[in-house]
C-alpha cells in the first residue's frame, strides 16, 4: 500500500516537473523565434541615435576614503608607485561629474551592422574620435582606426569616416560606439538577439506581470565573461588586486524583460545585483516594427562604508561594513531617425586585404592581442591562439635579451671600478 | 649573486678610498670619471623620459630601475675622484647640482604656498594638509633635499663674506621646508644634527647663530602650521606608515637568511603574496633596502661605510673649520634615511654630498691623497 502510494507520488511529481520543463522550453523557443525575427528586421534598417552620457560626481567622503586606501596600500608595498599614481588620478577624475553627447549611426546590412560616429565613452576626456565598426550578430567587432575630428563636426561624423580601414578585431562584447556595457547597447540599439549571448544551460524563463523574463546566470561584465558567482569589484578604482568583503560576493543573475505587447521587444534589463538597469521609456512604430525611441541606461555601484579591516588567508575583508547603492552614470539614448537601408555594402569590400590588424578576440580582459597582416580571411580562434604563443615567445626573447643584456652591460661599470681599485691598492702596497 | 658581489666590491673600494688605503692615480681617475659621467647622463635621460611618459620606450624605465641601486654609490665615487683629480669637473658638477638643489628647494616652498609646478599623480596629505614636495616624488625626498640645502646654508653662514647672508636665508628656507614637508624622518635627521651641533657649540660660539636660526625658523613654521604637532601623537596611535615599516623590518632577517645575495628578480613579483618575505622597495629604509636588493655582505659594508662617514662628520664638526656644516648635514641625512630611500633624482646629489664629505681633509696640514702619474 505504502509502496503504491510512493510510486504514485513519484510519477505525479515527475510528470509535473516534465510538463514544467517542457513548457519552459516551449516558451524559450517562442522567445528565441521572436527575438531572432526582431534582429532580422533590425538588420535591414538604418537608424541615427543621440547618446547623452552623464557621469555623476563621486561623493567627497568616498573620494577621500579611496585616496587614503591607495596611499595606505602604497605604503604597505601592495601597490607600485606608478599604479598608485594612476589609481589616484582616476579617483580625482571621478570626483568631478561630466556630461557628453554623441551621434551614432547604425546601418543594418542584412547580415551585419555598420556603426559610425564619435566614440561614446563614459570617461570622455573631451577628445573627439570618429570610428567605423562592423558588428557581426553574436560575433566579433571589426573596427577602423579612429580619426580625430573637430567637435563642431561631430554631427556630420558618420559621413566623414570612409572607407573602413581595418585596424582591430575585437571580442564580441565590445564596441566603441556602444556606451556603458557594449553588449546592452547592441541588444537595445541594434536590436541584437540577447539569447546569442546567453548559453541556454544558464538560462531560465518566467512570466511576470504579463512580461516574459529571461534570467541568466551567465553574463559579460566589463569585457569578462562571468557565470554563477559574481565577485567583481564595484569599480576599477579598487584595482583588480583588492578583495571585496564577503557580503558583496553574490550569486549572479541578470534579467531581460520581453514585452509581448511590443512585438516581443526587449523592454528592460536588470543587471548584476541591480548594478545596471536599462529601460525603454518610449517606443516608435516603423512599419510592423516597434523601435525604442528613448532608452535610459543607469549604472549603480555599491559603496562600502565603515567596517574594520581583517586579513584572512592574505585577503583583506571589511567586517561589519555598510553597503550603500549609489548611481554612477546615466545614459539617455534618443532615436533621431529611422529608414530602410538603401546603401548596400558587401563585407569583403569593407575589409580590403593587406591591412595591419590587432586582433583582440582571445580576450580584451587578459590583454592577449595578436598583431598580423590581414590577407582576406580572419584566422580562427585556434589559429589565433597559436599565433599568440609564437608572438609572445618572440617578445619574451627580444625583451629578455634587450633588458638582460643591458643589465649585464651595466656590470662593466662596477667591475671596472673594482679592477681599478685593486690596481691602486696593489700600487699603494708597493709604495 | 653577481650583482651582490659587484656591489660588495665597489663598497669595499669606496671604504678603502675613504680610509686612505687606496691612493687614486690621476689618469685612471679621469678615465673612470669620464665613464661615470656618461653613466649619469644616460641614467638621467632614461629616468626623465620614463617619468614623462611610461609608454614612451618602456624599456627605459626598466633600465633606469636596473641601474637605480648603483646611482648613489657612483655619485659618491665620482665626487671623490673629481675632488682628487679633476677640479674643473668638480666645479661644473657642483654648480649643476647646486642649481638643481636650489630649484628643488624653491619647488618645495612654492608647492607649500599652494602652487605645484609639476603634478605627479600622487599627492601626500595629512589631516587635510597637502604635504609639499615640489618637483620631487614625495615629501620624504623633499625633506632629504632640504637637509642638504640646510647644510649648504650652514656652511655659507660660517663664511665671512656676503655668502653669510645668503647662507642665513638658505638655512631659514631649508628649515622651513623641512618642517612644512611634515616628514618625520627629516625632522628626526634635523633634530639629531642640531643636537650634535649644540654639543659642538658649547666650545664654539660661532655655531649658536646658525643653530639658532634653524631652531627659530622651525619653531615659527610650526606655529604657523600647528597641525604638525599632532604628527608624533598620530604615530603613537598606530600610524600605518610606521607600522608597515616595522613589519617589513621585522621580516628582514628571514628574507636575508633565505636570500643572502638579495631577493632575486623572479621572486620579487611573488614577494607580495609571500607574507614572510620583505619585498624590496617595501622597507622604506635606505640601508635595509640595500640588504634586500643586494644581500648581507653589501648591507654590512654599507653599515661600515656609513659608520666611517659619521666618524668623519664628527671630526668635521669638532674642527674649527666651516666644514663642520657638511658634517652636520651628513648626520642629518644618514639619520633621515632610516625611514626612507631616495629616488634617482635625489640619489645623485645625495651620493655626491657624501662623496664630498668622505673626500674632505679634516686636518688642513694633511698630505694630498693623490698620486701624480
Amino acid at each position: 500500500m505504502r509502496t503504491t502510494f510512493l510510486a504514485v507520488v513519484f510519477i505525479t511529481l515527475s510528470l509535473h516537473g516534465f510538463t514544467q520543463t517542457s513548457e519552459s522550453s516551449e516558451v524559450l523557443r517562442l522567445l528565441q523565434e521572436q527575438l531572432a525575427r526582431q534582429e532580422h528586421e533590425r538588420l535591414r534598417i538604418t537608424t541615427r541615435w543621440r547618446v547623452r552620457i552623464e557621469v555623476f560626481a563621486r561623493p567627497e567622503d568616498r573620494v577621500r576614503s579611496a585616496e587614503h586606501s591607495v596611499q595606505e596600500r602604497l605604503q604597505q608595498g601592495e601597490l607600485r608607485r606608478e599604479d598608485a599614481e594612476w589609481l589616484l588620478q582616476s579617483i580625482r577624475k571621478s570626483a568631478k561629474g561630466s556630461a557628453s553627447e554623441c551621434i551614432v549611426k547604425v546601418e543594418g546590412q542584412g547580415d551585419f551592422w555598420i556603426t559610425s560616429g564619435k566614440v561614446c565613452s563614459l570617461d570622455d576626456g573631451g577628445t573627439s574620435l570618429a570610428t567605423k565598426e562592423v558588428l557581426l550578430p553574436g560575433s566579433y567587432v571589426i573596427a577602423a582606426s579612429p580619426i580625430s575630428v573637430e567637435t563642431s563636426q561631430v554631427q556630420t561624423v558618420p559621413e566623414l569616416v570612409e572607407p573602413l580601414s581595418v585596424n582591430s578585431v575585437r571580442p564580441e562584447a565590445t564596441g566603441s560606439h556602444m556606451p556603458g556595457n557594449p553588449l546592452l547597447s547592441r541588444i537595445f540599439l541594434l536590436g541584437e538577439n540577447p539569447l546569442r549571448w546567453l548559453p541556454l544551460e544558464f538560462v531560465s524563463v518566467r512570466k511576470e506581470d504579463g512580461m516574459y523574463v529571461i534570467d541568466s546566470r551567465h553574463w559579460h561584465y566589463k569585457l569578462t565573461r562571468v557565470k554563477e558567482q559574481w565577485t567583481g569589484s564595484s569599480g576599477s578604482l579598487n584595482s583588480s588586486e583588492s578583495k571585496l568583503p564577503k557580503s558583496l560576493s553574490a550569486r549572479l543573475k541578470v534579467s531581460f524583460f520581453i514585452d509581448p505587447t511590443k512585438g516581443f521587444a526587449v523592454s528592460r534589463f536588470q543587471g548584476i545585483q541591480g548594478e545596471e538597469v536599462v529601460e525603454v521609456r518610449r517606443w516608435r512604430r516603423f512599419g510592423t516594427l516597434l523601435l525604442p525611441e528613448q532608452i535610459v541606461m543607469q549604472r549603480f555601484v555599491m559603496d562600502v562604508h565603515g567596517g574594520e579591516r581583517a586579513v584572512q588567508n592574505g585577503i583583506t575583508y571589511l567586517v561589519g561594513a555598510q553597503v550603500v547603492r549609489r548611481p554612477v552614470s546615466k545614459i539617455t539614448i534618443d532615436l533621431l531617425s529611422v529608414e530602410k537601408t538603401t546603401r548596400r555594402i558587401a563585407l569583403k569590400d569593407l575589409l580590403p586585404p593587406n591591412r595591419a590588424v590587432a586582433d583582440y578576440r582571445l580576450g580584451l580582459d587578459t590583454g592577449q592581442v595578436v598583431f598580423y597582416r590581414y590577407e582576406g580571411v580572419l584566422p580562427s580562434l585556434q589559429q589565433l591562439s597559436v599565433m599568440y604563443q609564437q608572438q609572445e615567445q618572440r617578445r619574451r626573447e627580444e625583451s629578455g635579451v634587450n633588458v638582460g643584456q643591458t643589465a649585464r652591460w651595466l656590470w662593466i661599470l662596477p667591475a671596472l671600478l673594482i679592477l681599478v681599485g685593486l690596481l691602486w691598492y696593489l700600487r699603494s702596497r708597493k709604495l | 649573486m653577481i650583482e651582490s658581489l659587484l656591489m660588495s666590491g665597489v663598497l669595499l673600494v669606496t671604504i678603502l678610498l675613504h680610509t686612505g688605503k687606496i691612493v687614486p692615480v690621476t689618469t685612471e681617475s679621469r678615465f673612470l670619471l669620464f665613464v661615470l659621467t656618461l653613466f649619469f647622463a644616460c641614467v638621467s635621460v632614461m629616468y626623465f623620459l620614463a617619468r614623462v611618459d611610461h609608454s614612451f620606450l618602456p624599456s627605459f624605465s626598466q633600465l633606469a630601475e636596473v641601474s637605480y641601486g648603483w646611482v648613489w654609490i657612483t655619485a659618491f665615487l665620482s665626487v671623490w675622484l673629481g675632488k682628487c683629480c679633476c677640479k674643473t669637473w668638480l666645479k661644473v658638477a657642483s654648480g649643476a647640482v647646486g642649481v638643481l638643489l636650489l630649484v628643488l628647494l624653491a619647488g618645495i616652498l612654492v608647492h607649500a604656498a599652494g602652487y605645484l609646478p609639476y603634478r605627479w599623480g600622487l599627492s601626500y596629505t595629512y589631516a587635510g594638509y597637502s604635504r609639499p614636495h615640489g618637483m620631487l616624488m614625495s615629501p620624504l625626498e623633499a625633506g632629504i633635499v632640504a637637509l642638504v640645502t640646510w647644510a649648504w646654508g650652514m656652511f655659507w653662514m660660517a663664511q665671512s663674506d656676503t655668502r653669510r647672508w645668503i647662507g642665513t636665508l638658505l638655512v631659514g628656507m631649508s628649515s622651513a621646508a623641512v618642517y612644512l614637508t611634515l616628514s618625520r624622518s627629516a625632522w628626526l635627521g634635523l633634530g639629531v644634527a642640531v643636537g650634535v651641533g649644540t654639543l659642538f657649540a658649547l666650545h664654539r660660539r660661532f655655531l649658536w647663530l646658525p643653530l639658532g636660526v634653524t631652531v627659530g625658523v622651525f619653531a615659527l613654521s610650526s606655529l604657523a602650521l600647528p597641525i604638525g604637532w599632532s604628527r608624533s601623537v598620530y604615530a603613537a596611535q598606530g600610524d600605518p606608515s610606521v607600522a608597515s615599516r616595522l613589519t617589513a623590518w621585522h621580516k628582514m632577517p628571514t628574507t636575508l637568511a633565505q636570500y643572502p645575495f638579495g631577493v632575486p628578480d623572479e621572486v620579487r613579483s611573488v614577494a607580495i603574496r609571500r607574507q614572510e618575505i620583505a619585498q624590496p622597495g617595501s622597507a622604506l629604509n635606505f640601508y635595509v633596502e640595500i640588504g634586500l636588493a643586494y644581500g648581507v655582505l653589501p648591507l654590512l659594508l654599507t653599515g661600515m661605510l656609513f659608520f666611517l662617514l659619521l666618524l668623519r662628520a664628527w671630526q668635521l664638526g669638532s674642527s674649527n673649520l666651516p666644514e663642520f656644516a657638511w658634517g652636520l648635514g651628513t648626520i642629518a641625512t644618514v639619520v633621515a634615511l632610516l625611514f626612507t630611500y631616495p629616488s634617482v633624482l635625489v640619489s645623485i646629489p645625495l651620493g655626491g654630498f657624501w662623496g664630498m664629505v668622505s673626500a674632505m681633509e679634516v686636518n688642513s696640514d694633511a698630505t694630498t691623497r693623490v698620486h701624480a702619474d
